[in-house]
């Protein structure tokens, strides 16, 4: 960034902290891309780049009173954009910790051989002929077509009690049907 | 994605209030300096030890004096340029520390020198201590934290280490000149332990202590 730049961002957030609306939408324009440079730089071409991003205009726009025009303003934007990547890379790292991207569970699921899929299905199939005829329709429309109690009660003509009961003690003979076999 | 982010600065924008910008630290620093000495200064005055004169020209009062007064000068300095994004510089809490330490390593060598030679005192019961160190930390303590919650810290822990070593130290200051019992088990207990104990809280609840800013949404999905 040429120290030309770096006054004109300055200037833009002087106007910014005296509520100039239309320097401050200017401003974050600019800063967007140099904040992208900023983490893309450090992190490359990451997925959540753009959280970064956000994060950081969001801090800026937070702490604007923070920067005194008395100081270089980049030093204090790149402290801001600094901060909030390591927060960032914190918040991803315990995500993956604990949480499965969707588009690698969609691809396990892909991979997920055809066999293991009829044998699972198969195992399903005979946990539910365990069921009674009750059971076994409360549990068709609650999990395979994702009604809601009332709408099940609705249509069994039951009270919403009485459909999570039965629920609750069909699902009670499944678990016990697929965890023996 | 770009759309997205270009999306959030519409209501940044909608949002702009106008702001005072926070003084530079040196300034803010010029006003703790005053507001905090006269305040530590005046619970002093009301509740001076007896001894103050024979204290002046001793030289462990006037040497634990000195570096209690380095902790809450540095620690005051690092809090506040560690509130300041740009002005932080690497491991900017060091230097407060590091005078805890030192005062710390002091009290606890008079606390094995006095045992040595069978006057360590008791601990006894210096709930008296705590209330002159509270008194004499109270407005420094208050100013300070103000001031940095005021700022932007963005490293919470480094800062709130350096203020509470900052109000910590001061409040001691407060104690060493109005407590009169300078027996090395009554320093180290109700002196040094509630320095230790306040850095530590400081430490555990850095984050509620200072501030800190509140992590914008997330934009890509996951399940």
């Amino acid at each position: 960034m040429t120290p030309e730049q770096e006054r004109a961002l300055a200037a833009l957030m002087v106007r910014a902290q005296n509520a100039d609306a239309a320097a401050y939408e200017l401003l974050l324009g600019e800063l967007q891309s140099v904040i992208r440079r900023f983490v893309g730089r450090r992190v490359g071409d990451v997925p959540w780049l753009e959280d970064v991003v956000q994060d950081t205009l969001v801090a800026v726009h937070r702490g604007r009173h923070s920067w005194n025009p008395a100081r270089p303003f980049v030093p204090w934007l790149y402290a801001v954009a600094q901060s909030r990547l390591v927060d960032v890379i914190r918040r991803e790292r315990r995500v993956a910790a604990r949480e499965v991207r969707y588009e690698a569970a969609l691809a396990a699921a892909r991979e997920h051989s055809a066999e293991a899929a009829i044998l699972a299905g198969s195992e399903v199939r005979a946990a539910m002929a365990s069921l009674s005829p009750p059971q076994r329709r409360v549990v068709e429309l609650l999990k395979l077509e994702e009604r809601s109690i009332q709408d099940v009660a609705h249509v069994l003509g039951l009270s919403e009690g009485n459909v999570r009961v039965i629920a609750h003690r069909a699902m009670k003979i499944l678990r016990r049907a697929i965890g023996g076999s | 994605m770009i759309d997205r982010t270009a999306d959030c600065i519409a209501p940044l924008s909608a949002d702009l209030r106008p702001v005072v910008p926070v003084p530079l630290p040196v300034v803010q620093m010029r006003r703790w300096v005053v507001a905090g000495g006269v305040a530590l200064a005046a619970a002093i005055a009301v509740g001076i030890r007896g001894d103050w004169s024979s204290a002046l020209v001793a030289w462990p009062v006037i040497g634990r004096t000195v570096v209690l007064a380095l902790v809450a000068a540095s620690g005051a300095w690092a809090a506040l340029r560690l509130a300041t994004p740009g002005e932080a510089v690497p491991r900017a809490a060091a230097w407060p520390l590091a005078f805890a330490l030192i005062w710390l390593a002091w009290v606890g060598t008079e606390v094995v020198w006095s045992s040595s030679t069978g006057a360590a005192g008791a601990v006894g019961f210096g709930w008296r201590c705590i209330v002159r160190a509270v008194a004499g930390a109270a407005v420094p303590g208050a100013v300070l934290l103000v001031m940095v919650r005021r700022a932007m810290p963005l490293a919470t822990m480094p800062t709130a280490v350096a203020l509470a070593a900052s109000t910590a130290a001061v409040g001691e200051l407060a104690a060493e000149w109005m407590c009169p019992n300078m027996q090395a088990m009554h320093l180290f207990a109700w002196h040094a332990v509630p320095v230790i104990l306040v850095v530590g809280a400081a430490t555990t609840f850095a984050a509620a202590l200072v501030g800190r800013i509140a992590p914008a949404r997330r934009t890509h999905g996951r399940q």
